[in-house]
C-alpha cells in the first residue's frame, strides 16, 4: 500500500516533469566546439635607421612608431576584437598606428661596402639566368602558341586558335626616326627590344583584370644600352589602382633584369629615348 | 642609379642650342619617340627571401624562425613565389634590422626580401615586426608591426603573409583563414561524416561534431564566423546554422520538405537553398534576421545548388529544365533567367567567385568529372582539373584560388580515398591539403576579422 502511493507519486513526478521541461532530446547533439581567434593589433613601420655603417645594431630597428591615430593601414587593424579570449590588453581594436607611409624611398645610404652602386649590379645578367627555363619561351622565336600555358585548360574544349601571327612589332611610330634608320632597321630594334624583354617580364595571367594591365613605361637608355631611367607613364593609376601598382612594378623589374639594350651604338638616337607597352593581351588570346 | 646631368649654360649658349636645334629639325624630321609593344613575357614564381625574424632571446629567436617558417610555405603553396633556400643567404638577420644590403641579396637572384624581428614585451605580449624590400629598386615596399599574445604567432605569420600577398599581387590575401569540410572515417557503407575545421594550411585541425548525425555541405559565411551545413540529425535532412565562436547550432527554417544545398548570400543576411517537395525542388531564400522566407524559383523542373554573385544582384543555380542538367544565371528576385552552359555534359554545384569575375563548377562528361570556370554571361570557359571524381569547389576569399575533394575509384576491396586539393585559377599549382582523415566538401571562410 505504502509501496504502491511512492510508486504512483513517483511515476506522476515523472510524468509532471515531462510535461514541465519536456523530452530530453537524444536527437540533437549539441555542438560545442568553440572556435575562437585571437586578437592581432597592428601598426604601421617606418624605414629603418639606415646607420651609414650597416652596424648590428641592435635597437636601431624600427622602433620609431610614430602615434597615427588614424588607422590607415591594411585590413588587418580593424580587427574587433569578437571573441572573449583574449588574455591580454590589448583591447581597442585597429591600434594601428600609421607610420608616414612605408616609403618608397630608394633607401640609398645603406650601401655597406661591397655594394657594387646601384645599377651596376644588374647589368651583367641578362641573357644568362640559368633559372628561367621556363617553358613558354624557346629561345629567340616567341613559342608558337603563348596562351596554351598562360591558362590551363586539361580538357581541349576547341583548338586554340591560331597564334597572333608572330610577333608584328605592333606599334612601333611609322613615324620618322633619324635620318640613316630605314623603317627595316628600326623594326630590327624593336625586335631586339622585345626578344630581350619577353625573357625579362614575369607576369602573373591570374590576378583579376590581368589582361586589362597594359603599362607604359618610358625608358631612357644610355649608349651602352643601360638604364639611365625607367618611369611608369601612368603614375596617378600606380597610387590608386593596387593591382596596376603591382602590373608596373614587375614591368619595371623586367627593364632592370634585362638592362643593359644590345642595340647598335650607330642607332643611338633612335633608341635613347622609348616607350615600352608591357600588353599582356595577346596571351590570353584576347 | 639614375642620374640627369644638368649643366648650368648660359642664355647665349642656350639660345645657340635652340637654333641648332631648330635646325637640326627641319633639315631632318625630329626623332620620332620609339613605342616598342612587349605582349609576350613568362609564368614564374617570383624569387622571394624569407629570412628568419630576428631575436634577441632564445624564445624569440624560436618565434622568428617558425613565423618565418609559415610565410615562407604560404607564399610557396601559392604559386606565386618561390622562397629562396635560406642557405643561400649572404647577408643574416640581425644586420638586416639596419636594411638590406641589396648587392647581396641580387646576387643570389633575389627580387622581394623579407625580414623582421620578434619581440616578448614587458607587458608579455609579443611584438611582430616585418619588412618587405624591393631588391631591384632598392627600396621598402611595406612594414608593420603586430601586438599579440605569444600563443597567437602563428596567426601573425599568416596576417603578415597576406600583407605581403597584397603588396606585390594587388589582390588581397587569402592565408589568415580557415577551411571547414567533412571528414571521413570508417566503411563506404557506414561512412562517419563529421564536420571539420581547421587552418587553410592544415593547422590547428578540430572536429566539431561527432558524427552522430550525418552531415553535408559546408558552407561558410562571407561575413562572420558562421557556417550552415545540411544535417540528418534525426534522420530528417534540414539546413543548420552553427555559430563557431559561441558552439551554438541551431535548425534554419520550419519547412515542410527537405531542405539542402545551402549557401550565404555575400552580405551573410540572407541563406539561400533548395527546399524539395514531393519531387520537385525550388530555391529559397531565408533572411536570417527576419526569418522571412521567398521563393525565387517556381518550374517543374529540378532548380537547386544557388550561388549568389558577390553584388547580391543574381544568382547561379542549375537546373534541368532544358533537358539536361545546365547553369542558369537569374537576378535574385528569381526574374530573367538565362541560361548559361551549352556544352555536352551536366554542370553541378556552380559557385559565383567572391572577386565577380568567374564562375566555378563542376561537370560531369563522359564518365569524368572536371572542376571548371567561366565568365558569368558563360564565355571562357576552362576545365581546371578532372577526375574519376572531383566536386564541391569553393573560393579563396580573394577568387584567386579554388579547394575541391577528390575521390579516387574503389580499389579491389572496396576501399575509397576521398582528398582535399586547392588549384589556381590559371588551372595551375594544383596541392593537396593534408588532413588527418579523408575529406570531402571544403568550404572556404572569409579573412578572419
Amino acid at each position: 500500500m505504502y509501496k504502491g502511493a511512492l510508486l504512483s507519486s513517483v511515476f506522476h513526478g515523472i510524468v509532471l516533469a515531462v510535461l514541465i521541461f519536456g523530452l530530453p532530446s537524444f536527437v540533437d547533439p549539441p555542438t560545442t566546439t568553440v572556435v575562437p581567434f585571437e586578437i592581432v593589433t597592428p601598426e604601421e613601420l617606418e624605414l629603418p635607421k639606415p646607420e651609414p655603417k650597416p652596424e648590428p645594431k641592435p635597437e636601431t630597428t624600427a622602433e620609431k612608431v610614430a602615434p597615427k591615430p588614424e588607422p590607415p593601414v591594411e585590413q588587418a587593424k580593424p580587427l574587433p576584437e569578437p571573441e572573449p579570449p583574449k588574455p591580454e590588453p590589448v583591447p581597442e581594436p585597429p591600434k594601428a598606428e600609421a607610420l608616414p607611409e612605408p616609403e618608397p624611398e630608394p633607401v640609398p645610404e645603406i650601401k655597406p661596402e661591397p655594394e657594387p652602386e646601384q645599377v651596376a649590379a644588374i647589368p651583367p645578367k641578362p641573357r644568362k639566368r640559368p633559372e628561367y627555363k621556363e617553358p613558354p619561351k624557346k629561345k629567340e622565336e616567341p613559342p608558337p602558341n603563348p596562351l596554351a600555358s598562360i591558362l590551363r585548360n586539361v580538357e581541349r574544349l576547341k583548338q586554340q586558335p591560331a597564334p597572333p601571327q608572330e610577333e608584328k612589332p605592333a606599334a612601333e611610330q611609322p613615324g620618322p626616326v633619324s635620318r640613316q634608320v630605314s623603317a627595316f632597321e628600326q623594326n630590327d630594334m624593336v625586335r631586339a627590344i622585345q626578344t630581350q624583354l619577353f625573357n625579362c617580364w614575369r607576369l602573373d595571367p591570374g590576378v583579376a583584370k590581368a589582361e586589362d594591365m597594359v603599362v607604359e613605361i618610358r625608358v631612357v637608355l644610355n649608349p651602352d644600352g643601360s638604364l639611365q631611367r625607367a618611369d611608369v607613364v601612368d603614375v596617378a593609376r600606380m597610387s590608386r589602382d593596387g593591382y596596376f601598382l603591382a602590373a608596373a612594378e614587375n614591368a619595371q623589374r623586367a627593364i632592370i633584369k634585362c638592362a643593359p639594350f644590345r642595340l647598335p651604338l650607330d642607332k643611338y638616337q633612335t633608341w635613347r629615348d622609348i616607350t615600352l607597352r608591357f600588353n599582356p593581351r595577346e596571351m590570353f588570346g584576347t | 642609379m639614375m642620374k640627369t646631368n644638368m649643366k648650368t649654360l648660359s642664355a647665349r649658349m642656350v639660345m645657340a642650342v635652340a637654333l641648332l636645334a631648330m635646325a637640326a629639325m627641319t633639315a631632318a624630321p625630329a626623332r620620332a619617340e620609339l613605342v616598342v609593344d612587349i605582349t609576350r613575357g613568362f609564368v614564374e614564381p617570383l624569387p622571394v627571401a624569407v629570412t628568419e625574424f630576428f631575436g634577441e632571446s632564445p624564445d624569440e629567436t624560436r618565434v622568428g624562425s617558425d613565423v618565418a617558417g609559415v610565410i615562407s610555405g604560404n607564399l610557396e603553396r601559392s604559386g606565386l613565389f618561390r622562397p629562396i633556400d635560406r642557405g643561400a643567404f649572404i647577408q643574416d638577420p640581425a644586420t638586416l634590422r639596419a636594411g638590406p644590403r641589396f648587392a647581396d641579396w641580387r646576387l643570389i637572384n633575389t627580387q622581394a626580401l623579407i625580414s623582421g624581428t620578434v619581440q616578448l614585451q614587458v607587458d608579455g605580449r609579443l611584438r611582430v615586426e616585418f619588412r618587405l624590400w624591393d631588391v631591384f629598386a632598392e627600396t621598402q615596399m611595406t612594414g608593420l608591426a603586430y601586438f599579440t599574445t605569444p600563443a597567437n604567432w602563428r596567426r601573425v605569420a599568416h596576417i603578415i603573409s597576406d600583407a605581403i600577398y597584397k603588396r606585390l599581387t594587388g589582390e588581397e590575401g587569402y592565408f589568415d583563414t580557415r577551411i571547414v569540410y567533412i571528414a571521413e572515417s570508417g566503411a563506404q557503407n557506414r561512412r562517419l561524416k563529421r564536420l571539420a575545421i581547421m587552418d587553410q594550411d592544415g593547422e590547428n585541425h578540430r572536429f566539431l561534431t561527432d558524427g552522430g548525425a550525418l552531415v553535408l555541405t559546408p558552407r561558410f559565411s562571407p561575413t562572420t564566423q558562421e557556417i550552415t551545413y545540411l544535417s540528418y540529425i534525426g534522420k530528417v535532412p534540414r539546413v543548420y546554422l552553427f555559430n563557431l565562436t559561441t558552439g551554438q547550432q541551431e535548425v534554419l527554417g520550419d519547412f515542410p520538405g527537405m531542405t539542402f544545398a545551402p549557401r550565404f548570400s555575400p552580405d551573410g543576411n540572407k541563406v539561400i537553398m533548395s527546399q524539395a517537395r514531393q519531387g520537385n525542388s525550388e530555391i529559397y531564400t531565408m533572411d536570417l534576421r527576419t526569418r522571412k522566407v521567398s521563393r525565387l524559383t517556381d518550374h517543374p523542373a529540378i532548380d537547386t545548388s544557388p550561388s549568389y554573385s558577390p553584388d547580391n544582384r543574381e544568382v547561379v543555380f542549375n537546373s534541368d529544365r532544358g533537358g539536361t542538367q545546365q547553369l542558369y544565371v537569374m537576378s535574385s528576385d528569381g526574374s530573367n533567367v538565362r541560361r548559361i552552359t551549352f556544352s555536352p555534359g551536366r554542370y553541378a554545384t556552380p559557385v559565383w567567385s567572391p572577386r565577380g569575375d568567374l564562375i566555378a563548377f563542376t561537370r560531369i562528361f563522359e564518365g569524368e568529372f572536371f572542376i571548371g570556370v567561366m565568365r558569368p554571361d558563360g564565355s571562357g570557359e576552362r576545365m581546371l582539373t578532372k577526375g574519376f571524381l572531383v566536386e564541391g569547389p569553393t573560393w579563396a576569399p580573394n577568387g584567386r584560388v579554388l579547394s575541391f575533394y577528390r575521390q579516387s575509384r574503389a580499389d579491389s576491396r572496396g576501399k575509397v580515398e576521398s582528398k582535399l586539393f586547392t588549384i589556381d585559377l590559371t588551372g595551375f599549382n594544383e596541392r593537396e591539403i593534408v588532413t588527418p582523415i579523408d575529406g570531402s566538401d571544403p568550404a572556404w571562410s572569409p579573412l578572419i576579422p
